[in-house]
């Protein structure tokens, strides 16, 4: 059990960040990712290689974000921007800037949140550090095809974010 | 663009989301895995009540169905016990596969349990219905048979054998509706992530 706190307080973050593209209202993120940890929970023991520790945990969250259809999802309740703005830690930079910065990865959220299923699952996983190869064994789809997937994921989030390049 | 590039600024705007507060996250998850445990035991000890209840029914000669009931019930319950079993040990398996591959196996699940849920509410009122009138058939031209029983139970027991059909019935719909719906969502998903570029 001590394994699994470690696991969890290092990979805590990614997860929910994935869940938070699947999900709006925090309640239900925090359900989709507790969700996510009894299934790793029950799969770790079929861990071959710790080393592909994190992408296997992605690869679990991702499938079961993308499962995720018997809750209702995407509910406007509660705005992400006011959310993520309240939880900045209070040793960031100086408030404004925090705030900025928080908007700045609410609207990343949003445009990833925005973009369709097959571009959607491309770029969180890409979001996450894993390599071309990972996300296409992970996704099921050949690497060119998740390379250029990729591509149209990373200009569509650029096109929101006002760059066209 | 094939590997992820370290100065990516979206990747490193990304990473700075803030951390979660996982104090209580590991207890949170230990206390739903014995809800869990603890509800499936509730279910089991319930099942296996209605099991015993059938058998002393049966044993004492109050249900005149000569014990196939309870071998209908047990056999049932052990066939429901070994593909539960098989369910729980595979689910971490399909939680790994790849995303499509586990989108066509839960596909397909969902396909088997709205055929279950449509038998349920479709093919037990034809089975009554037909039960009733080979029934009727069988014993039509025999003599009737003495009853012991009063018109008040006999009118408990009709009642009761209503009830439990149309709850079977409803079951069924609420299953097939939900799990209709479920085909829909997750073959939109599996067309959406196929979907040629």
């Amino acid at each position: 059990m001590i394994e699994l706190q470690q696991i969890v307080e290092i990979h805590a973050a990614m997860v929910r960040r994935i869940a938070s593209v699947y999900e709006r209202h925090p309640d239900r993120i925090d359900d989709l990712a507790q969700d996510v940890w009894l299934a790793v929970w029950q799969a770790l023991p079929r861990l071959n290689d710790p080393s592909t520790l994190k992408s296997y945990i992605a690869r679990i969250t991702q499938n079961i974000c993308v499962t995720h259809v018997r809750r209702a999802l995407v509910r406007q309740t509660q705005d992400l921007t006011d959310l993520l703005i309240d939880t900045v830690p209070d040793r960031s930079p100086p408030v404004d800037e925090a705030a900025v910065h928080a908007m700045q990865l609410a609207r990343l959220i949003e445009a990833v949140r925005d973009l369709p299923e097959n571009l959607k699952a491309v770029a969180t996983l890409y979001l996450e550090e894993m390599p071309i190869k990972e996300i296409a064994l992970a996704l099921g789809i050949s690497e060119s095809n998740a390379s250029v997937r990729l591509h149209r994921a990373k200009s569509a989030i650029r096109l929101s974010f006002g760059d066209p390049a | 663009m094939t590997n992820s590039p370290p100065h990516d600024p979206l990747v490193a705007l990304w990473q700075t989301s803030p951390k979660p507060d996982t104090r209580h996250l590991v207890q949170d998850i230990q206390r739903l895995n014995r809800l869990h445990q603890r509800l499936n035991r509730s279910v089991l000890a319930i099942l296996c009540g209605i099991a015993i209840l059938l058998i002393f029914e049966e044993a004492t000669g109050r249900l005149g169905s000569h014990g196939i009931l309870s071998v209908v019930w047990v056999g049932g319950l052990g066939i429901g016990l070994i593909q539960r079993r098989r369910a729980r040990c595979n689910r971490p398996i399909a939680l790994t596969l790849d995303t499509v591959s586990l989108l066509k196996s839960m596909i397909a699940r969902a396909k088997n349990d709205l055929f279950i849920a449509r038998c349920l509410y479709a093919g037990v009122p034809l089975g009554a219905v037909i039960g009733s009138l080979v029934m009727r058939l069988a014993t039509n031209g025999a003599p009737p048979v003495a009853r012991a029983v009063s018109p008040h139970l006999q009118l408990i027991q009709i009642g009761a054998g209503i009830a439990a059909l149309v709850i079977m019935m409803l079951a069924g719909v609420i299953l097939a509706h939900s799990r209709h719906h479920q085909v829909e969502e997750l073959s939109k998903k599996l067309r959406d992530i196929e979907a040629d570029l």
